[in-house]
């Protein structure tokens, strides 16, 4: 199946776009300054379409109109509130089944099942170590930029830890790492999402990260109905169905998953090998990647140099053993990819680490 | 306002003397005085006039408006456009010689620079303007940013609050006085929204930010903090001051009967409160760091769902 590229116009983002004008126009902004750059009114974005198409549009439109918003809107608190009112109501039919899992891991599950429907913008992927369960995200849709980046992380991030605070009553236990600067606006981190001690959440990273206590994800939920559960997935698929929609995850994750399979086995994989398992030639597959502001190598140094940071800040593993793990030849080999990777070498990222 | 705001702009005063000496020693180093029968009285008048009468304007920008980037703004523009006038005045009275007549093609040089900049300085006053009609007494202190207001509550933001901690650490340090911050938390302000949704709850905030602004003094100030919590400063004062404040903070906010649209029910709010008292020897980061932590504790003690009478409210 294919993945969803940048620019293809499948994200079914319409009341997100709105919510976010709106807040934005309540603020001060002017709509059709939102959308600059998007060839979208805002008309288009109200009115019901005759075949009963939802309206929908590219992840490059929604990126436009949050770059725009960063831009226009100052408080920066509009990630924050979107993230507080996603769920579930934004979510239709999705929502509902999000709202009868059996717990947060199941949730979890059905999220990334349905990036498109949900965070289309971002990877998750889920690591575990001892009692340990690490959401870690990635941008789905190449490179952005820093205003997108954080606006799209806050968002996530305070969808999240809504969604969990709505179902189990109260916050868990939680720990970030964003890998971003630390921002001017702190005191929204603090209220929205409950991070008041600067140990809970650490800026500057290299990896952006959730961590949280796996039995936390798997505490069940008392008034979930697995059936209604049942019943809101197939009601997806068959709207899905109707609307020739096939996207369910992003083409950047499709490739991400391929390339990991092959770098787990020690297989090196090359960008034709990549290209042919897909179906594309080459040049094709270059042409796409650099429609993200993407490159191949990039994208396996991204891999390895994600999988190295999870070793060294988490497992506290010994350089040798991350070398081993990513099959380097020797250890200076690693060390010296590792800081062609993050701009620091294993051991100064270890003190940066006991720092905190 | 019955105050005049000329004695926070010593830089600008200085900078003003310092112009308006170093062109006048300038043209009289580089000239020499005409003769009598050489001098354009009438000239003398015109342009002697519209030099005093720009000058009189800087004296009134000063006058009436608090430091901050719009003051600047209008205070530049106003002094090139003076300078302009002072090289024409002073061309009245003195002859240049050949080798220095640049500074006669020169004198016409600041005066559209000072009048591009006026009309940008005189457009952001304008919008100030819209932005201080929303505003209330006892939001603001010293310095005027309209770029920081909150656009729901019409109160500071945050950052405004961080620069005027930052200010506030470095006097309390040098008087050796304790200053106070005093932090306010709607309880259940998410489950509000839901059930009236956002707009109600974005008037709900205004009307809360107004009644803390009622029960504080002049030389207080109270910002939005984020979503739900506001912030207020509470500049020497100790603990026991403070703690008689949040008493009336709650006291007012327990009998706030909001009411949602025209609905005739009213809605009370409950409110999480604290304070901390401070000397001056924290970080300005870890001042919030604190009283945020300190938030967590009273919320922890103060569990959900309390009695209308039993607010949560600790102080130490």
């Amino acid at each position: 199946m294919k993945g969803y590229e940048r620019h293809d116009e499948v994200l079914n983002t319409q009341q997100l776009l709105l919510s976010i004008i709106d807040l934005a126009t309540q603020r001060g902004a002017h709509p059709d300054k939102l959308l600059k750059g998007t060839k979208l009114f805002y008309n288009d974005l109200t009115r019901v379409n005759v075949n009963k198409k939802p309206v929908t549009c590219s992840a490059n439109t929604l990126l436009t109109v949050i770059e725009n918003c960063s831009k226009l809107v100052k408080g920066n608190e509009i990630s924050f509130l979107l993230g507080r009112r996603y769920f579930p109501s934004h979510l239709g039919l999705l929502g509902q089944a999000l709202m009868n899992c059996r717990h947060l891991a199941d949730m979890l599950r059905l999220c990334q099942c349905f990036q498109l429907d949900c965070f289309p913008l971002m990877n998750l992927t889920i690591k575990t170590f001892n009692d340990k369960s690490y959401l870690i995200f990635q941008s789905a849709v190449g490179k952005l930029s820093s205003n997108q980046q954080i606006f799209i992380t806050e968002f996530m991030l305070s969808a999240l830890l809504g969604a969990m605070k709505y179902r189990c009553g109260e916050l868990p236990e939680l720990k970030i790492h964003l890998d971003y600067a630390k921002v001017q606006h702190i005191e929204q981190y603090h209220v929205h999402l409950n991070m008041n001690n600067h140990e809970n959440i650490q800026f500057d990273q290299q990896i952006c990260m959730l961590t949280i206590a796996s039995k936390q994800l798997y505490l069940p939920f008392n008034d979930s109905a697995n059936s209604l559960k049942v019943l809101a997935l197939q009601q997806m698929r068959q709207v899905a169905k109707l609307n020739n929609k096939h996207y369910p995850i992003s083409f950047t994750l499709q490739l991400i998953r391929y390339i990991n399979q092959g770098l787990a086995n020690n297989v090196a994989v090359s960008q034709e090998c990549c290209a042919q398992h897909f179906g594309y030639s080459s040049a094709t597959l270059k042409r796409k990647l650099a429609s993200h502001s993407l490159n191949y190598q990039g994208i396996i140094d991204n891999i390895r140099s994600q999988q190295a940071i999870f070793q060294l800040i988490i497992c506290h593993d010994s350089n040798e053993k991350i070398a081993d793990a990513l099959y380097f030849t020797d250890v200076s080999n690693f060390r010296k990819a590792f800081k062609r990777w993050t701009g620091m070498t294993p051991n100064s990222m270890r003190e940066q680490q006991c720092f905190f | 306002m019955n105050r005049s705001f000329i004695k926070y702009h010593s830089p600008l005063v200085i900078i003003l003397f310092f112009v308006l000496t170093a062109v006048i020693s300038c043209t009289f180093a580089l000239g020499e005085l005409k003769v009598s029968n050489e001098i354009d009285y009438f000239d003398i008048l015109g342009e002697g006039g519209m030099t005093i009468i720009t000058l009189v304007w800087i004296g009134f920008i000063l006058m009436s408006r608090p430091a901050g980037k719009v003051t600047n703004w209008l205070f530049s523009g106003l002094l090139l456009m003076n300078m302009s006038m002072l090289l024409d005045f002073m061309d009245e009275f003195i002859k240049y010689p050949d080798n220095n007549a640049w500074l006669t093609t020169l004198d016409s040089l600041p005066a559209p620079f000072g009048m591009v900049i006026m009309s940008i300085a005189l457009y952001q006053w304008y919008q100030e303007q819209m932005t201080i009609n929303a505003q209330l007494r006892r939001t603001e202190r010293v310095y005027r940013d309209h770029t920081l207001t909150d656009f729901i509550t019409g109160l500071y933001s945050a950052k405004y609050m961080k620069q005027q901690i930052k200010h506030q650490l470095l006097y309390s340090k040098s008087s050796n006085k304790p200053f106070t911050l005093m932090m306010i938390d709607i309880r259940q302000f998410d489950q509000f929204n839901r059930q009236h949704g956002y707009q109600q709850g974005d008037n709900l905030l205004r009307e809360i930010g107004q009644v803390i602004t009622m029960n504080i003094r002049d030389k207080d100030l109270a910002c939005r903090y984020a979503s739900d919590r506001f912030i207020v400063l509470l500049p020497d004062t100790s603990n026991e001051t403070a703690e008689t404040f949040a008493w009336h903070i709650e006291n007012s906010l327990a009998n706030l009967a909001f009411k949602v649209g025209s609905d005739l029910k009213a809605n009370y709010q409950e409110i999480t409160l604290c304070s901390k008292e401070y000397n001056g020897t924290e970080s300005n980061y870890q001042v919030l760091e604190l009283l945020n932590l300190k938030m967590e504790v009273t919320k922890k003690q103060n569990p959900y769902p309390l009695g209308n009478n039993s607010l949560g409210k600790q102080v130490a």
